[in-house]
């Protein structure tokens, strides 16, 4: 079914539609999601949040053709929130299941996500997802993250120049 | 990087309790809109339901219309007979009559025509100009046939309009006081001489009670079918 039918109904109300529909992104929500709370459990959670928060706030989202900037949206702004709850607690330690056992791969790519996920601070994480993940346009960005297309654009800048810094160092390694 | 970024991502890997955690989030925001999306199920529910009663009440339109093809030849020899019936409602309920081909198994869909057919030659022999019956003037033979149809083709009703089977909602006693409450509503509106279902206040006084009841417990079906 189209999508936006299924926007228009899910704006009824129709739990099902929208099931239908949120199930198309929910792949792309837990990734992003995984970039910014870097495990598992915190972002499943993720998940259901945006599923709840998108759903009982569907009625509001005007044009169908932007549910998936505007569920984009939501799911930064979920993200964030979470790690300015878990701001207050003090991991005992990270875990990053994902990638264990995963010695036989590619170093560099592994290390590259490794890096995205470590080195990066939020906002940075924000516009390298949208641009790169998502294929967001540098205006898009600023809209859908509130800030203006200057600041977009350089804090693009900085996040890509960091990872180039530590792709060298990872360079120098080997 | 930009090549590189969703083949990366692509390696993290999706759990399998993803979907489940979606419909939980779904879920609790359904629960918590309730009262909105009740009201705005219900208001539509109401239309539906009223057009499953009221094709009781009203079945000039109803079953004359449904089956004017196959029992009355034409239009215009059905209309003869409901002076209320219009072109759209006619292709309404042709419309309606097709859909019961498709949602009833080959069977169930030649039951409900027979069953519909008691209704329509009831409508003709009793009906008044809206096809409404006054079941107090209809003697007792034809009474207990039509009203034993009446038990049988409700859940067919119920069925066209999306909704459970009343028949099976509803206990063996409350079943047949729905019936009971559908027929003291069609009456009202032949006595009446009206086509939709009038207020309270049109009512001669010593039927408003009953026509109240009727109301109240017809209400009462309809909102124990929406609930599930």
């Amino acid at each position: 079914m189209k999508l936006e039918r299924l926007v228009k109904k899910a704006q009824k109300g129709n739990d099902q539609a929208y099931l239908m529909l949120f199930q198309q992104y929910e792949t792309d929500i837990y990734r992003m999601a995984y970039v910014y709370v870097k495990n598992k459990d915190d972002a499943l959670d993720l998940v259901q949040e945006v599923a709840y928060q998108s759903f009982k706030t569907i009625s509001t989202l005007k044009k169908p053709e932007y549910f998936k900037t505007w569920l984009m949206k939501i799911t930064i702004n979920c993200a964030l929130n979470l790690i300015n709850k878990n701001k207050k607690v003090i991991p005992l330690n990270s875990s990053f299941e994902v990638f264990t056992g995963s010695e036989d791969e590619d170093i560099a790519l592994t290390l590259s996500l490794h890096m995205l996920i470590d080195t990066l601070k939020e906002d940075e994480k924000s516009v390298i997802l949208l641009k790169y993940y998502d294929d967001r346009t540098l205006k898009e960005i600023s809209e859908i993250l509130d800030i203006p297309l200057g600041t977009a654009k350089s804090v693009l800048y900085r996040a890509l120049d960091k990872l180039r810094q530590n792709l060298k160092e990872v360079g120098s390694y080997g | 990087m930009d090549n590189n970024l969703k083949r990366e991502l692509s390696k993290i890997e999706i759990p399998i309790e993803i979907h489940e955690r979606s419909k939980l989030g779904i879920n609790k925001a359904k629960s918590e809109m309730g009262g909105k999306l009740k009201r705005f199920t219900k208001k539509r529910l109401a239309i539906a339901v009223m057009s499953a009663c009221l094709m009781l009440p009203t079945g000039a339109f109803a079953y004359q219309a449904l089956l004017a093809d196959d029992l009355y030849g034409s239009f215009d020899n059905l209309k003869k007979h409901a002076v209320n019936l219009t072109m759209e409602g006619y292709l309404l309920f042709n419309a309606k009559l097709n859909q019961a081909k498709g949602d009833l198994g080959k069977d169930e869909f030649k039951q409900f025509k027979d069953l519909l057919s008691v209704f329509t030659s009831a409508k003709l022999d009793y009906g008044d100009k809206n096809g409404n019956i006054d079941y107090s003037q209809v003697p007792a033979e034809p009474f207990e046939e039509i009203k034993a149809a009446m038990y049988e083709i409700q859940p067919y009703f119920d069925k066209l309009n999306g909704l459970p089977s009343s028949k099976e909602v509803l206990t063996a006693e409350e079943y047949e006081q729905y019936i009971q409450a559908l027929i003291i509503y069609e009456t009202t509106m032949a006595q009446l001489g009206v086509s939709s279902p009038p207020e309270v206040t049109e009512i001669p006084i010593e039927s408003q009670e009953a026509f109240s009841k009727a109301q109240e417990y017809l209400n009462y079906v309809n909102e124990k079918q929406i609930e599930l």
